[in-house]
């Protein structure tokens, strides 16, 4: 039988470290004002835990495409969801606050 | 027939050829739910991102009333079982399995110690009277949308609570049954490493709730 390739105790660690840095570089940056730019740097950084969790964690890295695809499918389905209703809501006159409006 | 039932992995179902097939199948399954998951989540998120869009400044000045510290350190604390999981199923591979219980009962402990503290939390925003439809008193800036926020923001994280505290409950079996048996079958490896993958989920939600209700504002 094959196992597929897992990750080391250490690998999951450094991720561990990796998630906390992060977590810690998310707080420290809550104290600073950064105007329109505070949602998109605290988003970005959530969603560089979401993918460490994903392919460590959650060892998306290691399965095959199939579940890589199934994995996919909700997350595709959810950002369709937000862009149209954005699209709805942008369409109605009125600007998110980090576009100007 | 015979033969090619010898053949096959000790401990693999009757429709499945091989154990990698069998456990793919499982985790293919477990994704599936998790996508429904995903919508499930999906749809508070995006109400929360169109409400925030129209109410900018007021989610800002609602968000100061959050109490940034619980939220900091419950987000490290699912980090943190996260690991945990992510060790057991690891110790599962490498058939380990007297460390399996450890991980999974301390995976438990951190889930009843971040309802704990969502509870406390939930506790002092009532106290300030912050329950919208029951008890909302607010004098500050912005006060329907601060009502808007506090309704998003005791639904999405009261089902958020709900999911860790069926999370809590799954561990707590796991633990039971390997701390009665340590011998890593199958079937077992499957079903822990499934229940690790709908704890990562709900770790996943809690990474974008909390930058969602604990960062908004800044500089407090």
């Amino acid at each position: 039988m094959s196992e597929p390739i897992q990750t080391s105790v250490r690998g999951l660690l450094w991720t561990y470290l990796a998630l906390m840095l992060l977590l810690f570089a998310t707080w420290a940056l809550s104290f600073i004002q950064m105007g329109t730019y505070d949602v998109v740097v605290s988003t970005i950084i959530a969603l560089v835990k979401a993918v460490l969790v994903l392919l460590v964690f959650m060892e998306l890295r290691s399965k095959s495409g199939l579940v890589n695809v199934f994995a996919g499918m909700g997350f595709y389905f959810l950002s369709l969801l937000i862009i149209i209703a954005m699209f709805d809501y942008l369409a109605r006159g009125g600007y998110p606050y980090w576009l100007g409006g | 027939m015979s033969s090619a039932a010898s053949s096959k992995d000790v401990g693999v179902a009757d429709h499945f050829a091989t154990l990698n097939q069998q456990h793919e199948a499982a985790t293919l399954g477990m994704w599936v739910f998790l996508a429904t998951e995903i919508m499930f989540f999906g749809t508070m998120i995006a109400s929360y991102t169109m409400y925030r869009i129209t109410y900018p400044q007021g989610f800002q000045a609602a968000s100061l009333l959050m109490d940034k510290t619980i939220g900091t350190v419950n987000t490290a604390i699912l980090l943190t079982s996260s690991l945990l999981v992510a060790l057991a199923v690891r110790f599962a591979h490498a058939g380990e399995g007297r460390k399996i219980a450890l991980c999974t009962a301390l995976t438990a402990l951190l889930g009843v110690v971040f309802d704990g503290l969502k509870f406390y939390e939930y506790g002092t925003h009532i106290a300030d009277h912050l329950l919208p439809g029951v008890d909302f008193h607010y004098s500050g800036p912005f006060p329907r949308a601060t009502r808007l926020f506090f309704v998003l923001y005791y639904v999405m994280t009261g089902v958020h609570a709900l999911h860790v505290a069926i999370g809590v409950v799954i561990f707590l079996i796991l633990t039971v049954q390997f701390l009665r048996s340590s011998k890593l079958t199958p079937r077992r490896r499957i079903i822990l490493a499934n229940c690790g993958l709908y704890w990562h989920f709900v770790d996943i939600v809690w990474i974008f709730l909390y930058p969602f209700f604990y960062l908004v504002g800044r500089g407090s």
